[in-house]
């Protein structure tokens, strides 16, 4: 039975060590150069693509935090009509990877789209909405408007382990309803809230596919992008995603430990249960009103999306005046869109079969087996959440050039299958191990030594067991990894390097930039894929149910 | 069946914070022992040792003169009922009685006939298809058992079996358990903090407090000749009267106490440190004709239960409670004599 248990551990550190450790080893070792560094906070546009990336990410978050702490307390405190409803709504923003909305947003905020329409309309001067400032604000909006479900998820778990007699017991003493938020409700909620905020403020600062949709070139993740093609004259990237990962990996730490160590926890869960209340009257239909208008808000980049891959033509009106499914069999047609999908069906099929083999293993170690060192595992298998994905993938990249033996097989110009089904597999490696480990937590321990008890050997327990047990937080970390892998950006935008390889969302940022009818085609293609993951995603919130939010913690 | 034999069996999960002592045991065929003992005291670790779920620090477990201490719980043919009954959600019941025999190679038709036997033997021979959810607590206890018995194991294990059921299905599931247990000639190894269900089911109990057992036996000598105040303490309610002088007699032990002069049948205990008498409330024996160990009392409060009555009395400035059966006018203040039989004077030390 050891044996079994060490041998899983060697072959998860193997496959740790090749996919998560080696890369980042790769990037510092690269980059830690002095003289690059010293030029990059010398320059600078370096300089203030630093202060961009962290701007946007201090402002997204903000916005994040605006949006979904209302809508948090609303779903806890009120009962209101179509409660049911929000567990749905509140995932719509994330079916659509926020660069391929930033496709549709162009439609509204275009010097010609939606808003400019409606204020010339009015007999207002347009504005320039995607220029100067503009742009730096669409960024941080379209990012908000894709992040928040996150946070969301966050509060509303802690909200719901906030035992009602703690706020019962404020009102008791004579606290008004702002002082027991503050000194009450706001400090039980801050485990949920740094867990939620720190992945929304790591997400934004590394994000690259939307501002390179919105040509916003003064901001390190952009920079590195196009420094990749000069990467054999040019190290400056290495030092630049060093730099990033220093920062990452600072505001990780951050939160972890220094905040999330100190962080309040309610000692009795749940108690009395849902204190919940019904307004009376029509006052009953607001939380459901701020809820659709997020929603709608949220949801305009798919609007647009799929307007425009059904417009003829979109150009200085509010809505296409003419209708057409061109667009979808031109994008059907193109020498690039079907293999694109085969591409991505592979690598996301073999990151999936990856991730979950990977993360039940991993899961299986920390709580069930708990040999010696199984916390290291738990802290690799999270540690993709502090490494962002622009990072990983520039790791793999530098492998191949650092290492001889991985230039034969995870050469990104020869074939990159290997090496994106392992950069997909690691990215949502962190949300398979919470979706078993969940799983495993869940399930008393009794129900596995009860088999090996009447003489059922390991693997005829997990295979007969375990696995039946927790089958539905499997296909859940399973349906995770095979979507978003789907979609994946930052991998697929860097790895991809030949268009016999590229996967569904490289191609969708190559036909974007083709000129005429190129970004339509490009937003045909983004509907197939948002329904594409709006399938999976459905699947697993009714799978998971309110357990949900559990995914996005750290 | 074997014999089952703990020898120096010690465990401890924090350095300095022991939760089994070195301890010796032998549980012989076919024998219904119970580790009795309140929660935290070890028991629950001892058995676990045993099902080979927990690698103990020191010493040995064998049946009969094999040593399993270091086989996998797989292999060790002890099947336990675990106190949640841990049946699987996703099996039926007769899937998860099967299931054992299934790990051990088993096929039909011997598999289903095993099945139904061991269903019919706990009384659910028409709940084969159900799924464990839709079963009572009673009923789920009975298909744990089921499941256990099925594998005809060498020694069975049970963790607190009936402490999720209620008082009245409790009683008729300890007459159960007994019968299955006996009829089937098993040697078992149950574990529980509930006395009476220990008193009236075991065939030998050892009582387990702070990781050491405190004593074993049967559970008539473990009531009536208890080793130490915690043994009983734990079996009964009981009086502790001081003792102030110990001398031995030829008609047993003398000795001085702050309500007066009595005699023991009992042994002083070795060691010669600080004494008491122990008396158990039901034998003390108010306004007796005559006999031995006579003393007064000033009633100082009394409640009616039904078949008995439970009184206060104060002598000599100890407070002693008694238990009376029948119905008896009594009112605190009234005086009243009693007596206490020297055969149910246990002196232990303090």
């Amino acid at each position: 039975m050891n044996l079994m248990r060490y041998a899983t551990a060697f072959l998860l550190l193997v496959f740790f060590t090749l996919f998560l450790l080696l890369p980042v080893y790769t990037v510092i070792e690269q980059g830690l150069n002095a003289r690059m560094i010293l030029e990059i906070f010398r320059s600078s546009i370096y300089v203030e693509g630093m202060l961009n990336s962290f701007a946007i990410a201090v402002v997204t978050t903000a916005m994040v935090f605006l949006i979904a702490m209302p809508l948090a307390i609303a779903y806890d405190k009120f009962e209101f009509p179509g409660k049911k409803l929000s567990n749905i709504l509140i995932m719509l923003p994330m079916i659509l990877p926020p660069f391929v909305g930033a496709l549709g947003f162009q439609h509204i905020l275009g010097n010609y789209g939606v808003f400019n329409t409606i204020l010339v309309a009015a007999g207002l001067p347009a504005f320039d909405w995607l220029g100067g400032h503009g742009r730096f604000w669409s960024v941080c909006l379209i990012e908000a408007l894709h992040l928040y479900p996150i946070l969301y998820l966050n509060l509303v778990t802690a909200f719901a382990n906030i035992d009602p007699s703690m706020g019962e017991a404020g009102m008791n003493m004579g606290a008004s309803r702002w002082r027991r938020f503050r000194r009450i409700t706001l400090p039980l909620l801050k485990p949920g809230m740094l867990a939620g905020g720190s992945i929304v403020l790591i997400w934004s600062f590394t994000e690259l596919g939307t501002p390179l949709m919105f040509g916003y070139n003064r901001v390190t993740t952009v920079q590195i992008f196009n420094g990749i093609t000069e990467l054999e004259t040019n190290p400056l990237p290495y030092s630049l995603v060093l730099i990033m990962l220093v920062i990452s990996a600072g505001l990780y730490m951050l939160s972890r430990f220094a905040f999330g160590g100190s962080a309040a926890v309610s000692v009795t869960k749940g108690g009395m249960g849902s204190s919940a209340i019904t307004i009376p009257g029509w006052k009953k239909y607001l939380p459901l009103a701020l809820l659709l208008g997020i929603t709608f808000c949220a949801t305009m980049p798919h609007v647009a999306l799929i307007l425009t891959a059904f417009s003829k033509d979109w150009y200085g009106t509010i809505v296409p005046h003419a209708y057409s499914m061109m667009h979808f069999e031109n994008a059907l047609s193109d020498k690039m869109v079907v293999p694109s999908i085969l591409n991505s069906l592979t690598y996301s099929g073999i990151a999936m079969l990856f991730a979950v083999v990977a993360g039940f293993m991993t899961a299986l170690l920390v709580v069930r087996w708990k040999i010696r060192g199984a916390i290291l595992f738990d802290m690799l298998s999270m540690l993709p959440l502090a490494v962002p994905g622009i990072i990983m993938a520039f790791g793999y990249l530098s492998l191949s050039v650092r290492f001889e033996w991985a230039r034969e097989i995870m050469n990104p110009i020869t074939n990159p299958t290997l090496l994106l089904a392992a950069a997909y597999a690691v990215r949502r490696l962190p949300y398979v191990v919470r979706a078993a480990a969940a799983g495993l937590e869940q399930t008393p321990v009794e129900l596995e030594e009860a088999a090996k008890n009447l003489g059922a050997g390991s693997f005829m327990t997990i295979r007969r067991i375990t696995v039946p047990l927790i089958s539905a937080n499997i296909i859940v970390g399973a349906l995770f990894a095979f979507s978003f892998s789907m979609l994946e950006v930052s991998d697929s935008l860097i790895l991809a390097q030949k268009s016999a390889f590229f996967p569904i969302t490289r191609a969708i940022f190559e036909l974007s930039q083709i000129l005429g009818s190129g970004p339509y085609i490009a937003c045909a293609f983004g509907v197939w894929a948002m329904l594409f993951l709006a399938f999976t995603l459905g699947a697993a919130t009714i799978l998971l149910g309110k357990k949900m939010g559990a995914l996005f913690r750290l | 069946m074997p014999t089952v034999y703990i020898k120096g069996i010690s465990k401890q999960y924090l350095p300095g914070n022991p939760v089994l002592l070195p301890l010796d045991l032998s549980v012989s065929s076919g024998e219904l022992f119970f580790l009795l003992g309140p929660s935290g005291c070890g028991k629950s670790t001892l058995l676990r040792i045993i099902a080979g779920f927990v690698c103990p620090d020191t010493g040995t477990i064998s049946f009969d003169q094999k040593d399993i201490t270091n086989i996998p719980p797989e292999k060790r043919q002890a099947a336990m009922v675990f106190q949640n009954y841990a049946l699987w959600p996703h099996m039926t019941v007769y899937e998860n009685v099967a299931f054992g025999l299934e790990a051990a190679g088993i096929r039909n038709p011997e598999l289903d006939r095993s099945v139904r036997t061991a269903l019919e033997t706990v009384q659910l021979g028409d709940f084969h298809g159900r799924k464990p959810t839709s079963l009572s607590g009673g009923q789920q206890q009975r298909v744990a058992l089921a499941r256990a018995l099925a594998v005809n194991p060498d020694v069975l294990l049970l963790d607190e079996p009936l402490s999720n059921l209620d008082a009245r299905l409790r009683d008729s599931m300890r007459v159960e358990i007994r019968r299955i247990c006996k009829e089937r000639n098993l040697t078992a190894i149950y574990v529980t903090h509930d006395r009476r269900e220990a008193l009236s089911m075991a065939d030998r109990i050892a009582v387990i407090d702070k990781g050491m057992i405190q004593q074993t036996g049967t559970p008539e000598e473990l009531y009536r000749r208890p080793a130490n105040r915690f043994v009983a303490s734990f079996l009964g309610e009981c009086n502790f009267i001081p003792v102030t002088h110990v001398s031995s007699g030829k008609n047993g032990t003398a000795v001085k106490t702050s309500i007066g002069e009595m005699v023991s049948a009992s042994q002083a205990p070795a060691g010669g440190s600080e004494t008491s008498a122990m008396v158990r409330p039901e034998n003390i024996l108010l306004d007796p004709a005559e006999g031995p160990n006579i003393f007064e009392a000033v009633i100082e409060s009394g409640v009616f239960l039904g078949e008995t009555s439970a009184w206060n009395i104060n002598s000599g400035g100890c407070r002693l409670a008694v238990s009376e059966m029948g119905i008896r006018k009594r009112m605190p203040g009234d005086k009243c004599s009693f007596s206490i039989a020297p055969e149910n004077v246990v002196l232990l030390k303090c």
